[in-house]
């Protein structure tokens, strides 16, 4: 039983199964604390951050005063719905609702240009996608690496992945 | 079954007046949302409260939510919106604003740690129970630790990690499932005295 | 005088170690390599970087009459790549295409010479770190930090009884993880000849041969050097099925820049001058006496910019 939670929150539970497990969520007591513990840990390993004991005991009490929901037009049963949206539709809807936003910490690409180095660039460089023939680059500087030398021929998988212009050539 | 599906699920569940699902979806996205939350607020008792607060906001408005975005997406709006109030509401101002990114509110994660520079330490209320998942993971056996490392940190799927570790995907599945569990083992005496007797 | 970041990286990488160049390190070093010439393995391994992993197979035979590896990428575009004394073959089964690449005379084991580990040391302070276990193995770790922000960190991490290289992680200035090489599953010792063959039967392919030969590229050269990079090679070669291009490379002993240079005429797409990276690896590109240079190194940006914006022909009498 509890390695199917343990299955089931990777995304790698059947459909069947993963249906019936989640209605017996709710009862099953041994599930319920699997649930908790491995999202616990899952989230303890991806950044350490944990939240005071109780939290959720605290919003459960904080719900049994709720009154119980009335939901007429709640979800289409139909799941395949969701997916009808595209992407650049949600993005319009963030948008509109006009809410809180901050500078996201994306990751600078590249971090080190910005930062003092022995002698200052002259300027910031423009950013520009992959080169089309990056993978005959890499393939042809490989041979030159001295990591070679280290980790014989396994630097020679650093290639672009979604490379289309093979078959263009 | 995917993640977005056992959320969808769960939300309905939760919405036929099923309150325990509800609070199945807390136990999940809690700490993701503290996390986005603390970046706005750094005092961690008040980031709790608002987070709390945000959940039982997005239990009354669940009777409006379509399914048109995924879960954690719409309550990630209400969780930012519910920060503002409360910023506004004790009169500080909040950071500027700029149009955030879909597939940040999406949970798209990069397998590289981005560093959240913004972040205070001092939102790591509990450093016992990270503490003692991290050095329990070190000490497990080599092959548990490999699989729940590429599952939680490089997010890889079971078939890719049944690829690295040139071993049948139902042996990925039970590596994971025993690492998980050496770990709650050891994490049992910090949980265990909990006064919450429902779970 | 260390600028302030590099220091911070020497402290970050070089745990606990009270002095650095040790020769224990050095000899550490020149272990590894002996391992990665005179070993035969097979193994997984798992190349991460940006948030992405891609596994391999790789298969190393040592023979008196010629060694063969063969690397077999089981992630993104398939393609198996079988190295032997003379000749690199890349097969890509989606485009039915070999490449093919013959070595130019320098390229045995390239750079890395016993004798150049000392070089080493000029521009990176070598220490040992920490044991730990990896895919089965008991492994001590080697850092190799970097005196300037010019060039990456390294930390390698080699069984303790053979010398083979389990992981290797590179690191930037700021301590980060840019890309990470780890073997998930390794086993040393003899291996059939049979393992290093081609799946590919390949027939009917079209055949990329690169025709790389030695060459002097004249009136091609770099105003200023980058500190610690001497030029290892010169050559002229093709590039897919592109025109001829010359080919410069320069290195510090363990990271290599290439300088390509095409020429424009004829060409109807256009030089887009800037920075494109990949992990560890970063490519500046830009347009000098109408050739295309195309700068690709496993360096820090600024390095790589550098290096792209001292690039000059001077026309030769």
């Amino acid at each position: 039983m509890k390695d199917r939670i343990s299955a089931l929150m990777d995304g790698e539970l059947d459909d069947t199964s993963a249906s019936q497990l989640i209605d017996s969520l709710g009862r099953d007591g041994e599930a319920l604390q699997a649930w908790r513990t491995y999202h616990l840990i899952s989230d303890a390993m991806r950044d350490g951050r944990v939240l005071s004991d109780g939290f959720t005991a605290r919003v459960a009490s904080r719900l049994m005063a709720e009154p119980a929901l009335l939901a007429p037009a709640g979800l289409q049963s139909e799941p395949r719905k969701w997916f009808a949206l595209s992407a650049a539709a949600s993005v319009a809807a963030v948008s509109l609702v006009g809410w809180l936003a901050f500078a996201p910490q994306r990751e600078a690409r590249p971090p080190q240009v910005a930062q003092a180095s022995v002698t200052p660039l002259k300027k910031q460089p423009a950013i520009v996608p992959l080169p089309s023939a990056t993978n005959d680059y890499l393939l042809a500087h490989q041979g030159f690496s001295p990591r070679a030398s280290l980790q014989g021929m396994a630097p020679y998988v650093r290639t672009v992945s979604d490379q289309s212009q093979e078959s263009t050539k | 079954m995917s993640d977005r599906e056992i959320d969808r699920q769960l939300v309905a569940r939760a919405q036929r007046g099923d309150k325990r699902a509800f609070e199945l979806l807390v136990e999940k996205y809690q700490r993701k949302l503290a996390r986005l939350l603390s970046r706005f607020i750094r005092d961690p008792a008040e980031v709790e409260d608002v987070t709390q607060e945000a959940f039982i906001k997005a239990y009354r408005a669940l009777p409006a939510f379509r399914g048109d975005s995924a879960f954690y997406t719409w309550l990630y709006r209400i969780g930012i919106n519910t920060a503002k109030n409360y910023l506004m509401a004790m009169g500080r101002r909040a950071p500027t604003s700029t149009e955030v990114e879909a597939d940040e509110a999406e949970g798209f994660e990069e397998g590289e740690q981005l560093r959240d520079i913004n972040t205070p330490e001092s939102v790591l209320l509990s450093k016992e129970i990270a503490e003692t998942v991290n050095s329990t993971i070190e000490q497990l056996p080599e092959e548990l630790r490999t699989a729940i490392q590429m599952r939680e940190i490089e997010g890889m799927s079971y078939e890719d990690i049944a690829k690295a570790m040139n071993c049948p995907i139902g042996t990925v599945r039970s590596r994971i499932f025993r690492a998980r569990e050496a770990i709650a083992e050891q994490l049992r005496p910090l949980l265990g005295t909990r006064k919450d007797k429902r779970w | 005088m260390m600028p302030g970041r590099a220091l911070g990286v020497a402290i970050v990488l070089a745990s606990g170690l009270a002095q650095a160049q040790s020769p224990e390190a050095l000899g550490w070093l020149r272990k590894i390599q002996d391992a990665t010439q005179k070993l035969s393995y097979r193994g997984t391994f798992v190349y991460q970087h940006g948030g992405r992993s891609e596994t391999s197979r790789i298969t190393r035979y040592v023979d008196a009459g010629g060694d063969i590896d063969r690397l077999e990428v089981l992630d993104g575009v398939p393609r198996e790549i079988v190295r032997t004394r003379d000749t690199i073959r890349c097969y890509l089964p989606e485009s039915r295409v070999v490449k093919v690449d013959r070595r130019t005379a320098e390229r045995d084991f390239p750079a890395l010479l016993p004798e150049r580990v000392n070089a080493l040391a000029r521009h990176y302070d070598i220490s040992l770190g920490e044991t730990r276990r990896i895919a089965g193995f008991d492994c001590q770790a080697v850092t190799l930090a970097p005196k300037d922000d010019l060039r990456y960190g390294y930390k390698l991490y080699a069984d303790v009884h053979s010398g083979m290289l389990l992981k290797a992680v590179t690191v930037d200035s700021g301590g980060d993880t840019v890309e990470q090489f780890m073997f998930t599953q390794l086993a040393i010792g003899p291996v059939s000849r049979d393992m290093v063959k081609p799946r590919q039967a390949a027939r009917g392919w079209r055949i990329e041969d690169s025709a790389a030969a030695p060459a002097r590229l004249a009136g091609w050269e770099l105003s200023s050097e980058l500190p610690g990079f001497h030029k290892v090679s010169e050559l002229k070669r093709r590039l897919g099925e592109s025109r001829p291009v010359g080919q410069l490379v320069y290195s510090d002993g363990l990271a290599a820049v290439s300088v390509f240079i095409e020429p424009l005429e004829g060409r109807r797409d256009p030089v887009r001058t800037g920075l494109a990276s990949m992990g560890a690896i970063h490519i500046y590109t830009r347009e000098v006496a109408n050739h295309r240079v195309t700068v690709v190194g496993e360096a820090p940006a600024v390095s790589v910019q550098r290096i792209a914006d001292a690039v000059e022909y001077r026309r030769p009498h």
